[in-house]
């Protein structure tokens, strides 16, 4: 019995417990503050009955080690995750989603390691596929990533507290006290980066069901850039003036992708955009194809700017006035429909040397 | 009115590591410099490696990239440095990925008995000590140069690596213990 213990572990704990006087805001940031813990931000204190409330119903077991999160290697475990997800202000009931997120993360191809240690600003883009949704009320329309929406936020923010307290990615340069994480100037991402996939809004298949996926809800994890938007009101019929615009912001040379050619963007169109493509006739793949043929640069003027690039070997062998796309396969050009009414858009550029990992959610 | 919050960090299981021992005597020994191939990385690194060996009567016997310096050091690259080397000398660590898989990197061939020199830029020293400390081996053997490397000459980057030969001489003939414990 916890109840009547004095201050320190439970037996059955995975995670410590601290003693406070209160859980006054004031004596909780100050607890995170001589921790180095938190984003800056309040957090809803994680006491053992609320992190007991969002372990409840979870389906698997507390402890399992989910992965390890470096820099600091420290075990996400469902326990010390849920204790993340309180203080980000979850609901109960998102824990297995921000598990799934974690599974994401640790999969060797997302490079947890470069993302959360690099001076570039990378964060976690985290998003939900299918029934997750409208279960726990994400809002997948108008002003999806926000702000607003308490599921959206939350489930960003607690990825992100996970890999600040877990994963040891503090801000770090020469004389701050953080432990790992460079990044140059961090970008506003970094305090959450969650949107819901509008399944009811698209044409086509939803997102995991195009990666052969076939489970109920799914999350997907991936390190990316802050969106950019694309706006275009004046395109009617063919789309490809639409996507001609997409294409000018995918081919600058100021994102990773242009140095590393296995990276991937996301493009995230907004419904109606969505509905005048796909009314055109259009898959999925056929804008995959078209971006990847019409994001190009001169090869020669990839080379006039990277001395080092991470570019595949055919690539290398193109002559300097051949048209380089920005990336090796039209499939790392990844399309999914999010958000409400207006003529907007969104180009996602990558980090570079990781890889969306997509979870299944049952 | 007492409340007991819970630690969000969890756990952490990394082992303390040692380091390979320092080699007494450079003179015969091989040198290898692992290059991450961050702009002119392995430039300074055979910098430092050439002069190790003119003052020593070492030789420099591979030079060898690795594919990212976002990514470990493949197997492949690994075993070179396991055939070719009695000290290594990688790096460089002067941004937040390549100076946490560098630190990866020094560990394992650390842990392969091979006194590896993680060469670092002074911004981003300290951080290469604390991953490194996560790692298990807070008493890794940083060799810091002034840097920055990206944006300097070659004039600039032959001067940094002058300075810090005599780092570099007492690094890879000692075997250095661990700071005391915070």
């Amino acid at each position: 019995m916890v109840d009547s213990a004095p201050a320190g572990p439970a037996p059955d704990a995975g995670a410590d417990t601290h003693a406070l006087p209160d859980d006054l805001p004031e004596t909780v940031y100050a607890w995170l503050e001589a921790r180095g813990w938190g984003d800056g931000l309040p957090v809803v204190a994680p006491t053992e009955e609320r992190v007991a409330a969002m372990l409840a119903g979870y389906p698997g077991d507390p402890d399992e080690v989910i992965g390890v999160l470096p820099p600091r290697l420290g075990e996400a475990t469902p326990r010390v995750l849920a204790v993340n997800a309180v203080m980000a202000g979850c609901a109960a009931g998102m824990l297995p989603l921000l598990v799934a997120a974690t599974r994401g993360m640790c999969a060797p191809e997302f490079n947890l390691r470069g993302v959360n240690s690099t001076t570039h600003p990378v964060s976690v883009m985290v998003v939900v596929h299918g029934q997750a949704v409208a279960a726990h009320g994400f809002n997948s329309g108008t002003g999806t990533l926000g702000p607003g929406n308490r599921a959206n936020a939350t489930l960003g923010r607690a990825v992100r507290l996970a890999l600040l307290h877990i994963g040891g990615g503090t801000a770090k340069g020469a004389g701050d006290a953080g432990l790992a994480d460079a990044a140059t100037h961090g970008q506003p991402s970094k305090y959450t980066f969650c949107f819901a996939e509008n399944a009811d809004a698209s044409p086509w298949a939803v997102y995991p069901r195009s990666l052969g996926l076939e489970s109920r809800s799914a999350v997907t994890v991936a390190g990316m850039e802050n969106p950019h938007n694309i706006h275009d009101m004046e395109t009617r019929g063919e789309p490809g003036p639409i996507l001609n615009k997409m294409a000018t912001v995918m081919a600058t040379f100021g994102t990773n992708n242009a140095v590393v050619s296995s990276a991937e963007y996301f493009i995230v169109l907004g419904p109606e955009h969505a509905a005048t493509i796909a009314a055109a006739g259009w898959a999925r793949q056929d804008v995959q194809a078209y971006l990847f043929e019409k994001a190009r640069r001169r090869a020669g003027d990839f080379r006039a700017n990277f001395r080092s690039a991470l570019w595949c070997p055919w690539m290398r062998a193109l002559a300097d006035d051949d048209l380089q796309p920005m990336t090796e396969s039209a499939d790392n050009i990844r399309i999914l429909v999010a958000g409400g009414p207006g003529k907007h858009s969104l180009v996602v550029p990558s980090w570079g040397l990781t890889r969306s990992v997509t979870v299944p959610v049952d | 009115m007492t409340v007991h919050l819970l630690d969000p960090s969890g756990r952490v299981g990394e082992p303390a590591k040692q380091l390979a021992p320092g080699l007494p005597v450079l003179t015969g020994a091989r040198i290898a410099v692992l290059d991450n191939l961050k702009p002119h990385a392995g430039y300074i690194q055979g910098a430092v490696a050439r002069l190790l060996a003119e003052r020593t009567g070492a030789v420099v016997t591979l030079e060898i990239p690795k594919f990212s310096a976002a990514r470990p050091a493949e197997p492949e690259v690994l075993d070179r440095l396991r055939e070719s080397a009695d000290l290594i000398i990688t790096g460089s660590a002067d941004c937040g990925s390549c100076t946490s898989w560098s630190c990866h990197d020094t560990v394992v061939l650390e842990q392969a008995g091979i006194p590896t020199l993680l060469l670092a830029t002074a911004g981003f020293t300290e951080i290469a000590r604390q991953v490194s400390s996560l790692y298990g081996m807070p008493q890794a053997r940083v060799l810091t140069v002034r840097g920055p490397l990206g944006g300097s000459s070659d004039n600039e980057l032959d001067a940094m690596a002058l300075e810090a030969l005599e780092d570099a001489l007492v690094l890879a003939t000692t075997t250095p213990s661990a700071p005391d414990a915070a």
